[in-house]
């Protein structure tokens, strides 16, 4: 069983060829794109996209503001239907539910309870309420908000709005998590945290995630590659492997071959953040 | 529902004493609100006993205390409480609960707003007492009549704000819902009539105001019950006293009533603030 997404099927389909077998496709993502039509103004928002999501891989995805990295994720979760290409994301086990988004805005429901927030999802599948329960209060010991359980939204800081949100797409259990700066919102601290629990989770059960960060060292601390998007309209500009041995942890931020990794990176992506921000003129005052 | 913010060390004792300078401050401004309309009645009583007031159209606290007094005796000021809240409440089902279900409707399909809107558009701006004539003359002096005006003003106003209420659920929640795999009527369900009850809700409270207002106009002409029976028939008899007890207790009726619809949406919704 697979779900596809289609828009118009364009011809040349080139995809890249799958490796191995352990290394099977789990999205594939052919000559994807996205065009939207507001006020009768046509916006591309994403050229030609060609990608495959290996199973159980942690793939990042950076790039300018704008650049259609949300589009991509909408796309993949079938909020948006692409206009042209096709998408593919392989299932593998018909209990579980195929993906779950952490939503770059906040989504969480002010008329529910932080616990029945992160439960939604089990509670939609029909999951038994004792048993969505127990696994919500998981989560939320998981990302710390155990005392906030009962509480409702409206009581929580904007950071901890986005640990619900967080909690909610991990108690769900997906096969693929899509997530859209998931920590952006939240403090330095906080986020060193996250991203340690994160790490911790995913190393856990492996599930294939697809990121959307701003932030480079998040980026290779926690990807097994990170693709680089070009400024508005989006399209692949570079692909980085990251070899980093997993368990990671946070001291691997401070070895000179996580800044080389990530210097790396942001020469690849300065020209596009520039022209994103048509800050060409200062930029070359400052040469 | 928040968790306890008191802890072990000598933080206690000052949370104890902010939650008694809150408590003491809302215990002083409700003493107020209690005592006001008793020194004014207390200043209106001296007025009219100095003589600075005339009496022939503001009767004194006193009198009208005592003729308050007469009419709970005789049974008849329950009677017409009775016959108005009856009738409130029987319109207000009839109008409100299609009202709310059609407003629904037409936030939730185009296609249905698109069909209606035009003639709730039309109708809803039409002040609901000018129909009385047509509906006595359709349903006669009885109670059809007064369930029908009553209806029909809360039906339009319901409509409106359901609609609106449904109309305005953020896009980012319905999206959530479909990510997470829920049917079209799991998300009206868990996302669509939350997150439109506290609009609808303060329709409700609307209407309900609403409701007070017609009930008593249509029962100055055709009733012989009721709050409003009882303030026009106290006119025509020259009962100035009794016709300002009619219009304590029908205050005193929207006001409590009000009261209780107040409590009963923050006990429902806790959230109603922060959508
Ligand atoms: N519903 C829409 N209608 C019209 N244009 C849209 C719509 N959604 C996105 N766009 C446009 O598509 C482009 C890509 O938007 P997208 O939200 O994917 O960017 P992003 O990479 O996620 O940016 P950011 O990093 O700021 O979140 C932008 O130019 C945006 O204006
Ligand atoms: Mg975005």
């Amino acid at each position: 069983m697979s779900s596809t997404i289609r828009g118009h099927t364009e011809s040349s389909l080139d995809v890249p060829a799958l490796e191995s077998e352990d290394n099977a496709a789990k999205i594939t993502i052919s000559n994807v794109g996205k065009v939207f039509v507001s006020d009768n103004k046509l916006t591309t928002a994403l050229t030609k996209t060609n990608l495959i999501v290996r199973d159980g891989e942690f793939l990042v995805i950076v790039g300018p503001s704008g650049c259609g990295k949300t589009t991509l994720l909408r796309i993949l979760a079938g909020l948006e239907t692409p206009s042209f290409g096709e998408v593919k994301i392989a299932a593998s086990n018909s209990d579980r539910p195929l993906h779950s988004m952490v939503f770059q805005e906040r989504s969480i429901f002010p008329w529910m309870r932080v616990i029945d927030n992160v439960a939604y999802g089990l509670r939609v599948r029909g999951v038994n309420r004792r048993v969505a329960l127990e696994r919500a209060n998981e989560f939320i010991a998981k990302v710390g908000l155990t005392k906030f359980a009962q509480a409702y939204p409206h009581e929580l800081s904007g950071g901890m709005k986005q640990r619900v949100s967080i909690a909610r797409a991990f108690a769900n259990d997906p096969e693929v998590l899509l997530m859209d700066e998931p920590f952006a919102s939240l403090d330095e601290q906080t986020k060193l945290l996250m991203q340690e629990e994160l790490l911790h989770i995913w190393d856990e059960n492996k599930k294939t995630v697809v990121y959307v960060t701003h932030s480079l060292q998040e980026a290779v601390l926690l990807g097994d590659r990170v693709i680089v998007l070009s400024a508005h309209p989006g399209r692949i500009k570079a692909e980085v492997t990251v070899n980093f041995p997993r368990p990671r942890y946070h001291q691997l931020t401070t070895t000179p071959e996580f800044y080389a990794l990530t210097s790396h990176l942001w020469e690849l992506l300065k020209d596009e953040v520039v022209t994103a921000n048509q800050l060409d003129g200062l930029y070359t005052n400052q040469e | 529902m928040s968790p306890d913010l008191t802890s072990k060390d000598g933080t206690a004792h000052i949370s104890r004493e902010i939650l008694r300078a809150n408590r003491n401050r809302k215990i002083l401004h409700h003493s107020l609100s209690i005592a006001m309309p008793f020194f004014l009645l207390l200043l209106w009583e001296i007025l009219s006993r100095q003589g600075w007031i005339d009496t022939r159209f503001f009767s004194m606290p006193s009198q009208i205390a005592v003729a308050f007094w007469k009419l709970i005796e005789n049974g008849q000021l329950l009677k017409d409480v009775t016959a108005s809240l009856t009738r409130v409440l029987v319109g207000f089902a009839i109008g409100g609960i299609p009202g709310i279900i059609i407003g629904i409707l037409m936030g939730q399909s185009s296609v249905i707003r698109s069909l209606l809107n035009p003639i709730v558009a039309a109708i809803y701006p039409i002040p609901k007492l000018a129909i009385l004539p047509l509906l006595l003359y359709i349903f006669g002096l009885g109670e059809a009549s007064k369930y029908a005006v009553i209806a029909i003003g809360v039906f339009f106003i319901l409509v409106v704000n359901t609609m609106t209420g449904a109309m305005g659920v953020p896009a980012i929640f319905t999206e959530v819902g479909k990510e997470y795999g829920a049917s079209r009527l799991t998300i009206f369900r868990t996302i669509v009539l939350p997150s439109a009850l506290p609009v609808i809700f303060a329709g409700i409270k609307l209407a309900w105001g609403t409701a007070f207002l017609l009930i008593v106009a249509a029962e100055f002409v055709g009733a012989k019950s009721g709050i409003g029976y009882l303030i026009w028939n106290s006119w025509q008899v020259f009962s100035i006293e009794q016709m300002y007890v009619g219009l304590i207790v029908i205050a005193f009726l929207g006001f409590i009533t009000l009261l209780i619809l107040d409590g009963l949406e923050a006990k429902l919704l806790p959230w109603r603030k922060h959508v």
